[in-house]
């Protein structure tokens, strides 16, 4: 099968085994074998040139191949090439026959075979649904009727106020930030009923949260790539004062 | 056409106390009524206005105000009103203060240089501090110096930014983002500016080559006129809760106020497009009642060259307002031998109240999209509109308005209101009530200056001969300005500054 080539090929590739990609005469006949078995971009007729791997002007047909092919990697290095080619022959290879992919024993298998203990908690056992109300009424988080509800909120609120960063990052600021007044916040929703009404208030409380969660994160990116790029300057001898 | 005061009079009617409706026919081919917003201060100050120029029978000099609003409310694709806003007076074609929308999807729809302006993307940026008037008062002059040397001021300034050719176009392209990259800016600046900083239609290679010679040196300078560098202290709060989200905590909190926009650039780009849509409006045969109106229809290559031209001229005055904020932090940090970050300089917000923009509006009960034009009028967009920063959903979207020199300025915020009847626009600062010329004729620049003394404002300036022009005697009173708003309910006023230090031109 091509994937397990493929995984064996592109091992090859990443491990950087040099040879493969420096033996010339290797690397132009897997270029061959996989524009004729996978890729098959030209037609058989027109593969010619490409096929002539002892050709001397293999190397023009080859570029005019990568160019043809949409390919990023046109002026990378041969890994790169290799690697992305292999990628595009599993594209094709997949998409021939995605449902003979769908659902493969073997990965399930070594997925569940991977430790983690709580994949072999029943999530559904009185035992455990007692033990999540328990968490609840000692973390005051409200009781929800699907007790797995009520765990993703008690998640939240270790994560949120309970783990490590949350605690550190409580020592840290001094300002306890002012109590949001929510009657006195406009939320713009113009709704009678006042319990519909304070539910929604809410929920638009908890939408800016995560907007501005969203945008800290932004920020952190942009602050990342300045430590790349900025090297403000100033000249004093440039300015000059207008009359 | 000359018609007396009087008969003028009955094409105008009282709506509320503060706001009057032109009429049809004030003006000939009116597409749709006027309004503007005044209280008993500026209505005067308007209809005198009116008045003389009934006198004189409309001949010379630059028209009322009222009659060119009505004038912009001929306009081709025009929709709504043509809005005059309480600071609102004479200027290029279209009244400073005035906004008007024009209908995307109507193909007569024109754009206008003179409905944004020649000072593209003039707009007003404020930082806070965490210091307060008594940790400035001692060094108040040593920090005014320190700012007038870092930022240079006056009509031909140059910039200490050093800056290539390659520089400006990629700064033109790029707004706040070259800003950022370069390492001028912070990224919460990018976050509390309008537009976040960068206006993606901008396109360098519309703009001449005569407007990027003129930019060039300029980038990071004030300019002269009204522009403006203050260091401000917090005076009133109106409406503590939004002040918070502002970072504003008490009164006397030190704030610093940068009033400036895009230099020579934006006035070359601004007259590079009236010569080139003279002919287009020859050629597609748009009539307009003014020959200061020209315009070009949206969709023509006139018009999308200089929305393309304006976008990039307003990423300038925002690399230019980012350079100087970049400039300002460097002289407090060297005065309290601090970090800005420790200082917590951060923007409040930046707004630009001289800017078309492509927005969505209901008009009518439907949604449209619009080209908004804002001369002299500021967006205040209400809580919760997608387009405002994530920290101001909730109170509306911060408005500054500068004062005139040695008056206070004014952070209103974004209402309902304001979105239903001005598509989401308020009052820029305070409005000229006489002309350049008037001021000079009958100020004495020696008495400005002195009064400003006695009001303890340090000042740095670099033409003390033109302070007169000015003087808060040449403007319509601020207060009443952003009163008026007020009442009307078109936005909402948050906090007072005054200022304790002066730079300019």
């Amino acid at each position: 099968m091509l994937t397990s080539n493929k995984k064996e090929a592109i091992k090859v590739v990443k491990s950087g085994d040099t040879v493969f990609v420096h033996n010339e005469k290797q690397f132009r006949s897997t270029i061959v074998w996989l524009e004729d078995q996978k890729v098959r971009r030209y037609k058989i007729e027109d593969r010619e040139s490409l096929r002539n791997t002892t050709a001397e002007q293999w190397n023009q047909a080859f570029e005019q191949y990568l160019k043809d092919l949409d390919c990023p990697f046109a002026n990378g290095s041969r890994p790169e090439i290799v690697d992305w080619l292999l990628g595009l022959a599993v594209q094709f290879e997949f998409n021939e026959k995605p449902e003979s992919y769908a659902s493969s024993p073997k990965i399930q298998q070594q997925t569940s075979q991977q430790s983690n203990p709580l994949d072999n908690l029943d999530f559904e056992s009185e035992d455990f649904q007692v033990g999540v109300v328990e968490l609840a009424n000692l973390l005051q988080v409200p009781r929800h009727p699907d007790h797995l509800m009520t765990l993703e909120g008690i998640c939240n609120v270790i994560q949120e106020k309970l783990s490590q960063d949350a605690l550190k990052e409580a020592l840290k600021t001094k300002n306890p930030g002012n109590p949001v007044q929510f009657e006195n916040i406009s939320f713009g929703l113009d709704i009678k009923s006042p319990n519909v009404s304070s539910a929604a208030n809410v929920l638009r409380y908890l939408f800016i949260h995560d907007l501005r969660d969203l945008q800290t994160k932004i920020n952190e990116c942009l602050v990342c790539v300045q430590a790349l790029t900025a090297n403000p300057k100033t000249d004093t001898k440039l300015g000059k004062v207008g009359f | 056409m000359v018609r007396t005061y009087d008969d003028e009079m009955k094409f105008l009617e009282r709506l509320s106390p503060c706001s009057w409706r032109i009429k049809k026919g004030f003006v000939p081919n009116m597409n749709v009524e006027g309004i503007f917003y005044v209280n008993n201060n500026l209505e005067d100050l308007m209809f005198d206005e009116l008045r003389n120029a009934c006198a004189q029978g409309l001949v010379g000099g630059f028209l009322p105000g009222m009659k060119q609003i009505a004038n912009v409310a001929a306009l081709p694709g025009i929709v709504g009103r043509s809005i005059g806003l309480p600071d609102v007076h004479s200027g290029y074609g279209f009244a400073i203060g005035n906004v008007a929308a024009f209908d995307m999807d109507d193909p007569n729809s024109i754009v206008s240089p003179g409905g944004v302006g020649f000072d593209i993307n003039c707009g007003v940026r404020l930082l806070r501090t965490n210091l307060t008037e008594k940790d400035v008062q001692p060094f108040k002059e040593q920090l005014t110096q320190s700012m007038f040397d870092h930022i240079p001021v006056g009509v031909g300034s140059k910039g200490v930014i050093p800056i290539t050719a390659q520089d400006l176009e990629e700064a033109l392209e790029m707004g706040v983002d070259w800003s950022l990259r370069e390492g001028y800016a912070w990224a919460e600046d990018k976050e509390h500016c309008e537009e976040f900083g960068r206006m993606l239609n901008a396109d360098p290679s519309k703009v001449s080559l005569r407007a990027k010679k003129r930019g060039l040196p300029q980038l990071g300078t004030l300019g002269a006129g009204n522009h403006y560098a203050e260091i401000q202290v917090v005076d009133e709060i109106y409406d503590k809760w939004a002040a918070n989200k502002m970072g504003i905590e008490h009164k006397g909190q030190v704030c610093i106020m940068i009033h400036s926009g895009s230099r020579g650039f934006g006035h070359q780009v601004a007259t590079d497009a009236l010569n080139s849509m003279d002919k287009a409006m020859k050629r597609d045969k748009i009539v307009t009642n003014d020959r200061q109106l020209a315009c070009a229809r949206i969709s023509s290559t006139e018009g999308q060259d200089y929305l393309k031209g304006m976008a990039a001229a307003a990423n300038f005055a925002w690399v230019n307002r980012a350079s100087m904020t970049f400039l300002c932090r460097q002289a407090f940090a060297k005065q309290f031998n601090s970090t800005p970050d420790d200082l917590d300089m951060h923007v409040i917000y930046d707004v630009s109240h001289n800017i078309a923009k492509v927005e969505q509006h209901t008009v009518d009960g439907k949604l449209k999209t619009l080209l908004v034009h804002r001369k002299g009028s500021t967006r205040a967009f209400p809580p919760h509109h997608p387009l405002i920063p994530v920290d101001y959903q909730l109170t509306g979207q911060p408005v500054l308005i500068g004062g005139t020199m040695g008056t206070c300025s004014y952070i209103l915020t974004g209402t309902e209101q304001g979105m239903v009847e001005t598509f989401g626009s308020t009052c820029h600062g305070a409005g000229r009530a006489l002309s350049r010329a008037k001021s000079r004729r009958n100020l004495d620049y020696t008495e400005v200056l002195e009064r400003l003394k006695e009001q303890g404002i340090s000042i740095r300036v670099a033409s003390p001969k033109l302070v007169m022009e000015e003087a808060p005697e040449s403007y319509k009173n601020v207060t009443d300005v952003v009163d008026t708003c007020h009442a009307a309910g078109i936005s909402k006023k948050t906090v007072k500054l005054r200022p304790i230090a002066v730079i300019k031109g």
